[in-house]
């Protein structure tokens, strides 16, 4: 994946933080996902500003993981919601 | 005079949290009538309690699913089964704790009304022998029972609108066992209810008088005349009479330890003007309150006593519960209490610290939504912004509520709408205690109900839900069933954080003292197949557990902390083996 990617959330999905329970919901399909803490701490991060590399920055201090964990962890977690269609790619143009 | 005061099926609440059925019959104690309290949802347990069969019935579609899917919950229930068994009375059950759910979870689950949605009283009565035989049975075994101990008059007290029927049935059955005292309908549920409807019940022959509003003086009336051989005069029980509020107090016993003690503060409201409300007809639509003399010294008398004290009223205003929190520091009242708020700027981060410093810690916060839309709706009189403005200063002051509730389901909200509750809730995630979700009812009597055009509400016979509340409307609302769902599973994940955090900090408390003893009981443990598993008698959770876990907690019945891992500790407060209520009052 292309790190240097910004992303942030499609309008039908809404994210609701409450720390270890926090959760998507997406409108179109009536689904709910539950995050684990560091899949909360990377949605809570998708503001449409940072890019998937500041995320793996946020992760790797927060968790005190390698590089190669870290990002391991947050390009898995991006796939997922790719594929989903929770979240797309800010158009900067 | 022989008097009973009957509390009806089914209530969630024990008869002594109910304050108007305290004051009714201390006012007539008071008077030399002795009143005999008979709650008829701990008399069904005590029924059941007598009958094995009658018991194995509550379980018997839940064990053939467990055995049919060959799941661990078929043991469980069996074993759980047994031990309900064992304790054999009500005062055993709710000694170990076990009442309560037992009620909830395996008796109300079962012997609900519901099903009957839509039909008359008159109709269930009929079917109900072979609907719900147990129910039926347990019906004329009451009205049996309370013919042969020849009351003079029975009381039969309605406070919640769920208990009237349950309540005309029993009158039903009174009058087919040619009971001869005098049956008498009262509580906060049938002042509300119109005095036509109730009195085409009494010519039905379910009961003989109804009583609205205070009723102390009336009922005390109506036995002198009962006694005295007079008339009793219908028209006079229905009038809009108060006693002195000043006059409802409450005393200290020691029966009261460790409950919750609910005292008078007002009646009405000071806002008084939220559309789906009917609370606000049961007075004269003045707010009244107690003089805060009375009620301190009221309060004084539960100073330093284990209680915690439920302060009743609408919502208090700001300057009343800057008055009271202040008398109580002055006047050095050790107490902790709560009363109900509503969302209102007054309240800002000093009166909130100043409310923390009084032991004021189990408030109650009805701010119903955060959505502007859905505020105006409700007519709640402050907007989204006053709400955030109100949680800030709460958060400002550190002060947390015991309890923030939300409504959702009106007619004109969209998903969205309803999802910013969950966004707000979020937001405030760590000022907020429990939270508390109910779908709008509409009832007749409230400002949605009696102007249905006017708000554009469409009654919908198709949505009936628990259309056996004679007062309610059913309506469409805008969410389909997928929507409605998704809402209140967002709630229950919303609320999931709550329970995850007092779970959290109840371990954490306990780990700091690792020599003390654990305080296990309830644990059923036991072996399915090849795995090893603990289950509660306080709630409907199995947990399958490692081999070592299962020998260790089988092993020793004196258990100390330090014996048992951060993870084990968790589970036991997850299955309420340990008492996240033993840690509160100790630390009270």
């Amino acid at each position: 994946m292309n790190r240097e990617k910004t992303y942030f959330f499609e309008p039908h999905a809404r994210f609701f933080n409450f720390d270890e329970s926090s959760f998507i919901i997406d409108i179109s399909d009536h689904n709910l996902y539950s995050l684990g803490k560091s899949s909360a701490l990377m949605a809570a991060s998708l503001d449409g500003e940072i890019d998937m590399n500041g995320i793996i920055d946020i992760i790797r201090q927060y968790y005190s993981v390698s590089v190669e964990d870290g990002a391991g962890a947050v390009e898995k977690f991006f796939q997922m919601m790719l594929q989903k269609h929770l979240i797309e790619e800010v158009d900067l143009n | 005079m022989k008097i009973a005061m009957v509390l009806p099926i089914f209530s969630e609440h024990s008869m002594r949290d109910y304050l108007g059925i305290n004051l009714v019959v201390n006012f007539l104690e008071n008077n030399d009538y002795n009143v005999e309290c008979i709650d008829l949802n701990e008399t069904l347990v005590t029924y059941l309690l007598s009958d094995q069969n009658l018991l194995s019935q509550l379980f018997s579609t839940r064990i053939a699913q467990a055995k049919s899917a060959d799941s661990p919950y078929l043991k469980y229930f069996e074993r759980y089964l047994d031990q309900i068994c064992q304790q054999g009375t009500v005062s055993d059950l709710k000694e170990n704790l076990f009442y309560d759910y037992f009620f909830k979870n395996a008796v109300l689950s079962n012997l609900n009304l519901d099903h009957y949605a839509g039909k008359s009283v008159s109709e269930i009565h009929q079917g109900l022998s072979e609907a719900m035989p147990i129910l039926d049975d347990f019906l004329a075994f009451s009205a049996k029972d309370l013919t042969q101990k020849g009351y003079d008059a029975i009381l039969i007290s309605v406070p919640h609108i769920d208990q009237f029927t349950p309540g005309l049935l029993l009158g039903k059955h009174l009058k087919e066992e040619d009971f001869s005292g005098t049956i008498i309908l009262g509580g906060s549920s049938i002042t509300l209810l119109d005095d036509g409807v109730l009195s085409d019940y009494v010519e039905n022959g379910y009961f003989d008088y109804f009583v609205k509003y205070s009723g102390e003086e009336k009922v005390n009336g109506i036995l002198d005349h009962l006694k005295a051989g007079k008339p009793i005069d219908q028209a006079a029980l229905n009038e809009k009479i108060y006693v002195d509020i000043n006059t409802q107090t409450v005393d200290f016993s020691p029966e009261l330890n460790h409950t919750s003690v609910p005292i008078l503060y007002s009646r009405g409201c000071y806002w008084g003007k939220c559309t789906y409300c009917t609370y606000i007809y049961l007075d004269s639509g003045k707010f009244t309150r107690k003089d805060p003399e009375v009620l301190l010294s009221e309060l004084e008398e539960f100073s330093g006593k284990p209680v915690r004290i439920s302060l009743i009223t609408e919502a208090l205003t700001p300057k009343d519960a800057r008055i009271i929190a202040t008398g109580i520091l002055d006047r050095k009242i050790k107490i902790t209490w709560g009363s109900f708020l509503r969302v209102d700027t007054g309240f800002d981060a000093p009166l909130f610290e100043l409310l923390k410093r009084a032991g004021c810690i189990f408030t109650a916060v009805g701010v119903e939504s955060a959505n502007d839309r859905v505020l105006q709706f409700f007519n709640k009189g402050y907007t989204r912004k006053d709400v955030v403005t109100f949680f800030e200063a709460a958060q400002k002051a550190d002060y947390r509520f015991f309890q923030t509730n939300f409504m959702y389901g009106a007619p004109m909200a969209t998903l969205e709408d309803e999802l910013d509750n969950i966004a707000f809730i979020s937001e405030f995630r760590k000022t907020m205690g429990n939270i508390a979700f109910f779908r709008l009812e509409i009832t007749k009597k409230s400002a949605l109900g009696r102007n249905l055009e006017e708000f554009n509400i469409q009654v919908d016979s198709n949505n009936m839900r628990k259309a056996i509340r004679v007062d309610n409307i059913p309506f469409s609302v805008q969410l389909d069933d997928k929507d409605l769902n998704l809402v209140e599973r967002a709630y229950g994940a919303a609320a999931d954080y709550f329970i995850r955090r007092d779970l959290n900090a109840a371990v954490n408390t306990v780990l700091e003292h690792p020599d003390n003893r654990l305080n296990i009981s309830g644990m059923l443990l036991y072996k399915y197949h090849d795995g090893y598993f603990v289950g509660s008698m306080r709630n409907q959770i199995i947990k399958e557990i490692p081999e070592a876990t299962f020998s260790n907690l089988e092993s020793s019945k004196s258990m100390h902390v330090k014996d048992l891992s951060r993870e084990e500790i968790m589970t036991l407060f997850e299955l309420k083996i340990l008492n996240t209520d033993q840690i509160f009052w100790d630390k009270v």
